[in-house]
C-alpha cells in the first residue's frame, strides 16, 4: 500500500512536468490564429484596437509565460508586454543587433507615437530586421521626421559591448503569467475557451467523449469475445495447423494499415455502385418521436463499420499473450494434476488454466483509459464521427491551443492514471506480484 | 520452431527485394533513355491526368511510357509513386529506429547495469551535479541566439559546442574536487535504475502517436525531423528490453569475471554485454520499423505527415478517399503497406519464438 500511495505522489510532480513541456512546445509553435487576425486590423481604428486589447486580455497575451525567465542581458525582463508578433521578434532582432535595449525602446516608442496617423510606413519600419533595414525603409520612405531620425542616430550610436548578448539574467515575473493562471484555471475547472468559436472547452470535451468512450468499451469487449475462444483452442494444440493459421492471420489483420482497412470498408460496402449495406459516415440522427428499436438501429448501422475497423487489429495481441501464458500454465504441477485426476481437456483450460493466463490481460484495461481520450484520428475521421479524435485533429490543425492543452493533458494524465490502475488491478488478481520490487 | 529458422522465409526475401527496390529507385523510375519506368518523381503525364486506369485505354507515345498501375489526379504514375514511397517508408523506419535505439540502449544500459547500489558519492555532490545539469540546459537554451535568424546557423551550433565542451569541463572538474572532500562514512547510493526507469515508465506510459501527431500539425516537420520525432517517441520499449537483458546478464560469470579482472565498464557494456544482450532489443525494433512505417503512412494520410512533394504511401491512399471510382489508388499503395508491415512483424514473430526457444534449451 505504502508503494502505492508513493506512486500517486510521484503522480503530481510528473503531471506538472509534462504540463511544463507541452505548455511550452505549444508556444514555441508558429502561429497564433487570434495574434494573426488582429495584425490584419492594427491600427487600423479605435474600436477595433479596443476590441483586441480586450482579448488580449482575456487570453493573456501580454503576460509573461512562466514563472520566472532567462534570457540575454540586452533584453529586458518586460519584454513580454510587447505583443503584436512581427514588431515583439523583429525588436529582439534589433536589440541583439544594438545591444541597448534603451535605444530600441525610445526608437518603437517614437514610431508608435509619431506613425499614428500612418499606419502602412508604420508597418513597413515594423517589418524590418535590422538597423541597416530601417535606415533603408527611413530613407525610402522620405519622411522628414526629426524624432525618428533622432532615434535611429541612436541606434547606431549608442551600442555597447557584445558580450552583453551572452550575460544571463534570471527574472522573477510572480504569478501572474500564462501557464500560472492556465494551471490555475484548469485545476478550478475551469478549461477556458476555444480560440476558434468561443465555446466552453468542457462542453467540447464531455459531448465528443462519448463516442469515443462508446466505439472504445464495445471494441474492448468484441475482441475479448474473439480472441479468448480462439486462443484457448489454439492452446489445446499449440504449434498445430489451428494454431499456426490464427497466428498468421492475426499478425497479418494486425499489419494491415486501419486507414486502408477502413478507406476500402467505406468503398466496397458503404457506396451506392457497390454495395451500401452501411452508412458511410457519422453517427446518425435521432429524432424526438424514433422508437427505441429505431435508435439501436441507427446507431448500429453507423457505428459497424468503425467498430469492425477499430478492433481487427488488437485480436493478435490478446491472442498471443493468451496463448503464451496458456502454454505456460499447461507446464504447470497443478494442470497436470488435474490432467492426471482425468479432467476433460475444456475443463482443464476453461476451468483451471483460463483464469491464471488471463491475468496478463489486466494491461489492457489500462490502456482503456488513454485511448478513451485520443480517440482513433483515423477511423474517427474516415466515417465522420464526431469523436474525440476528430476533435484534437480539428484543435491541431486551426491551432487551438487552449484545446490542444487540455486535450494533451489529459490524455497524458489518463495514461498514467491508467497504467496505475492496471497495477492494481494486477495486484489484486495476484497478490504474489510485488510491485516494489518489480 | 528451428526447422523454421534455417531456410530463408519468403519474408527476408520479400524485406530485401523492397529494400533493393527503395535504394535502387532513382536507377529504376526517371527519365533517361536506360529507365525502365519512364517517369520521375513528380512528373505529371497531363495527356493522362484525371486518375487513369490501367486497364483504360491510355494516351502514351509507345507501350513502353504505358502506366501499368494507373495515374492519379495529376497525372502522376502510380507505380514510380510506389517506388519512391518506398524509400521514404525505409527512411522513415532506419532514421527513427536509428534513434529509437541509440537512446534506448544508452539509458536501458546504464539502468540496469549501474542499479541502484553501485555508484556511492555524497549528498552534495549529487546535488551539486543535478544543479550543474539543469543549468546546463537552461543556459542553452536562453542564451544561444537561437530567435535571432541573421545568424547562422553554423555559429549556433559553435556556441552550443562551446557551452556544452565548458560545462563538461566544470562538471569533471567540480566532481574531482568534490570527491576528494567526500567522507567514506556519509556517502549515499546514487539511484541511477530507480530514476531512470522511472523515467522509462512515465515516457512508455504517455500517447505518443498523440504527440507524434499533434507535433507534425503545429511544426510541420521535414522528413528527417519526422523520423527523428517517431524515433524519440519509440525508444522507452527498446529501453524496457535491453534493461531486463542486461539484468539477466549482469550475473553471469563471465560479465563478474570481466568486472574481477579489472575491465572497465564501458568495455563490458559494449564488448561483453551487448553482443549477448542485442536479440530481444532487435526483435523491439523490428516491430517499431513496422510501426514506424504505420506512423508516417498515417501521417501523410491524414494529411499531417511530410509535404506532398515527396512520394508517400500515405498520400496516394489519401487521393483514394477523394475518388471513390479509382480503385488502383486505394488496392496497390495499402497492399504495399501490408506487404511490407506484414513481413517485418513475421520477422519479428520468428526470432522472438527462435530466441525463446535458444534460452529454454
Amino acid at each position: 500500500m505504502a508503494y502505492f500511495f508513493k506512486r500517486l505522489l510521484l503522480f503530481i510532480p510528473t503531471i506538472w512536468l509534462i504540463a511544463v513541456i507541452i505548455f511550452f512546445l505549444t508556444k514555441l509553435s508558429p502561429g497564433n490564429p487570434i495574434l494573426n487576425q488582429l495584425q490584419e486590423q492594427e491600427l487600423q481604428n479605435k474600436q477595433l484596437q479596443e476590441e483586441e486589447l480586450h482579448l488580449v486580455n482575456k487570453f493573456g497575451f501580454n503576460k509573461a509565460l512562466f514563472y520566472f525567465t532567462i534570457h540575454r542581458k540586452t533584453i529586458p525582463d518586460t519584454i513580454h508586454r510587447i505583443w503584436q508578433e512581427p514588431a515583439k521578434s523583429n525588436l529582439t532582432h534589433i536589440a541583439f543587433e544594438c545591444r541597448n535595449w534603451s535605444a530600441v525602446h525610445n526608437y518603437y516608442s517614437t514610431l508608435k507615437s509619431e506613425l499614428k496617423q500612418h499606419p502602412s510606413s508604420y508597418n513597413k519600419f515594423i517589418q524590418s530586421t535590422s538597423i541597416k533595414d530601417i535606415e533603408n525603409t527611413y530613407n525610402s520612405l522620405n519622411i522628414d521626421n526629426k524624432k525618428i531620425e533622432k532615434t535611429i542616430n541612436q541606434l547606431n550610436n549608442n551600442q555597447k559591448n557584445f558580450i552583453y548578448n551572452y550575460i544571463p539574467t534570471f527574472s522573477w515575473q510572480g504569478f501572474d503569467n500564462q501557464f500560472h493562471l492556465w494551471l490555475s484555471g484548469l485545476l478550478s475547472g475551469n478549461f477556458g475557451y476555444s480560440y476558434v468559436d468561443d465555446r466552453e472547452i468542457s462542453t467540447k470535451i464531455s459531448q465528443s467523449i462519448q463516442w469515443t468512450l462508446l466505439l472504445s468499451l464495445l471494441s474492448i469487449l468484441l475482441a475479448f469475445i474473439i480472441a479468448i475462444p480462439t486462443a484457448l483452442k489454439a492452446a489445446k494444440d499449440i504449434g498445430g495447423s489451428f494454431d499456426r493459421i490464427m497466428s498468421s492471420l492475426f499478425l497479418g489483420m494486425y499489419s494491415l494499415p486501419t486507414f486502408w482497412v477502413g478507406t476500402l470498408l467505406i468503398i466496397y460496402f458503404a457506396n451506392q455502385e457497390y454495395l451500401a449495406w452501411f452508412p458511410a459516415y457519422g453517427v446518425g440522427e435521432i429524432h424526438a418521436e424514433s422508437s427505441f428499436y429505431d435508435i439501436i438501429y441507427t446507431r448500429i448501422s453507423h457505428l459497424f463499420l468503425p467498430l469492425v475497423c477499430w478492433t481487427y487489429g488488437s485480436f493478435a495481441y490478446i491472442f498471443k499473450q493468451l496463448r503464451n501464458s496458456l502454454k505456460i500454465e499447461s507446464d504447470k504441477a497443478y494442470f497436470i494434476a488435474a490432467k492426471a485426476k482425468g479432467v476433460s481437456t475444456n475443463q482443464l483450460y476453461i476451468k483451471h488454466a483460463l483464469r491464471n493466463a488471463l491475468l496478463p490481460l489486466i494491461t489492457i484495461v489500462g490502456n482503456i483509459f488513454p485511448a478513451v481520450i485520443s480517440g482513433s484520428f483515423i477511423i474517427e475521421t474516415i466515417f465522420s464521427i464526431p469523436g474525440m479524435g476528430r476533435l484534437s485533429l480539428e484543435a491541431f490543425f486551426s491551432r487551438d491551443y487552449p484545446l490542444i492543452f487540455t486535450i494533451l493533458l489529459l490524455a497524458s494524465f489518463l495514461s498514467l492514471l491508467g497504467n496505475f490502475i492496471a497495477d492494481i488491478l494486477y495486484q489484486k488478481a495476484d497478490p504474489r506480484f510485488n510491485l516494489s520490487e518489480k | 520452431m528451428k526447422r523454421g529458422f534455417k531456410n530463408i522465409s519468403w519474408s527476408e526475401y520479400t524485406l530485401v527485394f523492397m529494400l533493393f527496390i527503395a535504394l535502387l529507385a532513382p536507377f529504376i523510375a526517371g527519365n533517361e533513355a536506360y529507365h525502365l519506368i519512364p517517369y520521375s518523381e513528380n512528373q505529371m503525364d497531363l495527356n493522362n491526368a484525371n486518375a487513369v486506369s490501367p486497364f483504360e485505354k491510355q494516351n502514351i507515345k509507345s507501350k513502353l511510357h504505358h502506366h501499368w498501375l494507373g495515374t492519379d489526379e495529376l497525372g502522376r504514375d502510380v507505380l514510380t509513386q510506389l517506388i519512391y514511397g518506398s524509400r521514404t517508408a525505409f527512411f522513415v523506419g532506419a532514421i527513427s529506429m536509428f534513434f529509437a535505439a541509440l537512446i534506448g540502449l544508452i539509458i536501458g544500459g546504464l539502468a540496469a547495469y549501474y542499479g541502484d547500489h553501485s555508484i556511492k558519492m555524497s549528498r552534495l555532490r549529487i546535488t551539486i551535479s543535478t544543479l550543474l545539469i539543469l543549468t546546463y540546459f537552461i543556459f542553452i537554451i536562453a542564451l544561444i541566439p537561437w530567435d535571432i535568424s541573421t545568424i547562422s546557423l553554423l555559429e549556433k551550433i559553435i556556441h552550443l559546442f562551446i557551452y556544452s565542451f565548458g560545462f563538461i569541463l566544470l562538471f569533471i572538474v567540480l566532481n574531482k574536487w568534490l570527491k576528494k572532500k567526500e567522507k567514506q562514512r556519509a556517502l549515499t547510493y546514487l539511484p541511477v535504475d530507480l530514476t531512470l526507469s522511472r523515467f522509462i515508465e512515465i515516457m512508455d506510459a504517455l500517447p505518443l502517436f498523440f504527440l507524434v501527431i499533434a507535433f507534425s500539425a503545429l511544426f510541420t516537420p521535414n522528413l528527417f525531423w519526422l523520423s527523428f520525432i517517431i524515433g524519440v517517441n519509440a525508444w522507452p520499449k527498446v529501453a524496457k528490453y535491453f534493461r531486463a537483458e542486461v539484468l539477466k546478464l549482469k550475473k553471469t560469470d563471465f560479465v563478474e569475471s570481466a568486472q574481477t579482472l579489472g575491465f572497465t565498464n564501458v568495455r563490458i557494456l559494449l564488448k561483453h554485454i551487448l553482443p549477448n544482450a542485442i536479440s530481444p532489443v532487435l526483435v523491439s525494433l523490428c516491430f517499431g520499423f513496422a510501426s514506424a512505417i504505420l506512423i508516417e503512412s498515417s501521417l501523410s494520410f491524414l494529411g499531417l505527415g511530410i509535404s506532398s512533394e515527396h512520394a508517400s504511401w500515405g498520400h496516394l491512399l489519401a487521393e483514394a478517399r477523394n475518388n471513390y471510382q479509382a480503385w488502383w489508388l486505394s488496392i496497390f499503395p495499402g497492399l504495399c503497406i501490408f506487404i511490407t508491415v506484414y513481413s517485418l512483424n513475421k520477422l519479428a514473430d520468428r526470432w522472438n519464438r527462435v530466441m525463446s526457444f535458444t534460452n529454454k534449451h
